[in-house]
């Protein structure tokens, strides 16, 4: 009922403004939305809450003002909510929120709350008219961690250098800390692994490089991202901390024309100190997982793209919790505003399932069924 | 037997000849031009520039004034430029612009409505580039030549 509400709030607001954006002809400010309700239904094991009897409780909306203030200044906002099972629970927060400005073609600074640049699609991700599927690869694109691999508050440079010959380079570097906020992924996830309830969540520095290689070879770019940070968890009976973070990514996209590939391959270190409060003892433990995901879509049509990837997720510690999906996508634009995805996921392993949303052990081999319908203006 | 299938060679081949001569003439690739205000420092643009003016991944003229691409609705012509320029179909040079709107990060190029407009926008605006139809009128801005 509180969806139906926002949506339709969100609707008039819409209406609204653009009565008012017509009779005024005030072209200064852009604004611009989405909506994305879905449905998700799983032949075994509850992911994200209760799938295996169909749940509506996945949606994803927002809403952002842009304004140039000068041709160097900009300023921007986007509004965001989303509902996966218990996590975000349509809980209104800010998506991104910055200040840039823009010295050179090769050098400028954005200051706020900025999306991580992380991998080709990490940017993108809370957009679903965005992107092809519907389930991004959990290779590197984890619902669980989405909260905190979303976005760094502080600030970052960036520029794009042209070569000529050698194609054109972009980077991104950004400095500042993450900060996930209640019912997160994060949070979930957490209490999932250690098997308690988290009291304490916090974040420390966080560093993203990022850097983009437009090649000379037409739609063909190779994108390489690092990412570090450290995270300090407090529980009533331990304290986690994650003293050493550092994710590596490769990335490939190619577009030949309507056929677009990718492919993205991980490496993620980390140092772990767990201290039990009852006995003073304290360990340490290292681990590091290996991941990647290869995926193709093909835009048959103004009206039709279809698309499939295949994603595997090693857990070292625990490889029965190494995951594999196979995932198939039809998406149906049916106009500039509206699209309709379906989408099948084929699944072997029980890494993305929750022990505490299932009363039975997990099944190894698995489906998962999802469908949304977006609007965007 | 044999008669029918005279009959429906006959048919198609009609067809066929009605069918041409009714798709409405398109634009040959060629016809289009860029033109971009007087004061943008350049009179010559590769075409990998003008791809990468368009496509959002080149923001800034050498002077350090912001480029301010421009496009046409009529879907014929601007399909034949992104065709002959971009390499990019309509839904994907869209898609660019889309990702561009919210991540913040840009807004997508303003459309025009005829040609009369795009060369008034153009020519007032610094920084501002467009096409049109080779033969037009483009007194007041500059056209460039693109290698």
């Amino acid at each position: 009922m509180k969806k139906v509400i926002l949506f339709v709030i969100l609707l008039t607001v819409y209406v609204g403004i653009v009565n008012v954006y017509q009779s005024i002809a005030n072209e200064s400010v852009e604004i611009h939305g989405f909506i994305s309700q879905g449905y998700l239904h799983s032949s075994d094991n509850n992911y994200m809450g209760n799938s295996e009897s169909g749940t509506f409780q996945f949606n994803e909306m927002g809403l952002n003002f842009t304004t140039n203030m000068s041709e160097q200044l900009s300023l921007g906002i986007q509004f965001f909510a989303r509902d996966l099972g218990e996590i975000g629970n349509d809980e209104i927060n800010i998506g991104w929120a910055f200040a840039e400005y823009s010295f050179y073609e090769w050098l400028g600074i954005r200051v706020g709350k900025l999306k991580t640049p992380y991998g080709l699609y990490n940017e993108i991700w809370d957009m679903d008219m965005l992107r092809t599927s519907i389930i991004l690869p959990a290779a590197l694109y984890s619902e669980s961690a989405r909260d905190a691999q979303s976005a760094i508050k502080g600030g970052n440079i960036y520029g794009n250098i042209h070569t000529g010959a050698l194609g054109s380079f972009s980077y991104d570097i950004l400095y500042g800390t993450i900060d996930v906020g209640a019912n997160s992924g994060t949070e979930r996830l957490t209490e999932q692994r250690l098997g308690i309830d988290v009291t304490s969540l916090k974040f420390g520095e966080t560093t993203a490089i990022k850097l983009i290689w437009d090649t000379p070879f037409d739609g063909l770019r190779f994108v390489g991202t690092i990412v570090q940070l450290s995270l300090a968890i407090d529980t009533q009976i331990l304290e986690y901390n994650l003293n050493f973070f550092q994710s590596r990514v490769f990335s490939m996209e190619y577009l030949i024309g309507k056929l677009l590939l990718a492919f993205e391959y991980s490496i993620t270190d980390q140092e772990n100190n767990i201290l039990l409060y009852s006995t003073g003892d304290s360990m340490n433990i290292e681990e590091r997982a290996e991941t990647y995901y290869i995926s193709a879509a093909y835009r048959f049509t103004d009206w039709l793209e279809v698309g499939s990837y295949y994603s595997y997720d090693e857990d070292s510690n625990l490889p029965s919790d190494n995951k594999k999906d196979i995932c198939i996508t039809f998406r149906f634009d049916i106009n500039n505003n509206w699209n309709v995805k379906l989408e099948n996921h084929f699944f072997n392993g029980i890494n993305l399932v929750d022990p505490n949303e299932n009363e039975t052990v997990p099944e190894e081999d698995w489906m998962l069924f999802a469908a949304t319908l977006t609007f965007a203006f | 037997m044999k008669k029918r299938r005279t009959v429906c060679c006959v048919g198609a081949i009609i067809y066929l000849i009605f069918g041409f001569l009714m798709v409405p003439p398109e634009l040959i690739a060629g016809e289009i031009i860029i033109i971009a205000n007087p004061d943008v420092p350049t009179n010559v643009l590769y075409k990998k520039d003008i791809k990468k003016i368009f496509l959002g991944k080149m923001g800034k003229w050498q002077n350090n004034d912001k480029i301010i691409p421009v496009v046409l609705k009529d879907e014929s012509m601007h399909k034949l430029f992104l065709k002959e320029y971009i390499k990019r179909t309509p839904s994907q040079f869209k898609m660019v612009w889309k990702r561009a709107m919210f991540t913040g990060k840009g807004k997508p190029p303003k459309k025009f409505k005829t040609e009369k407009d795009m060369i008034e926008y153009i020519a007032k605006t610094k920084g501002a580039i467009g096409y049109v139809t080779s033969g037009t009128s483009i007194d007041k801005v500059k056209s460039i030549t693109s290698n």
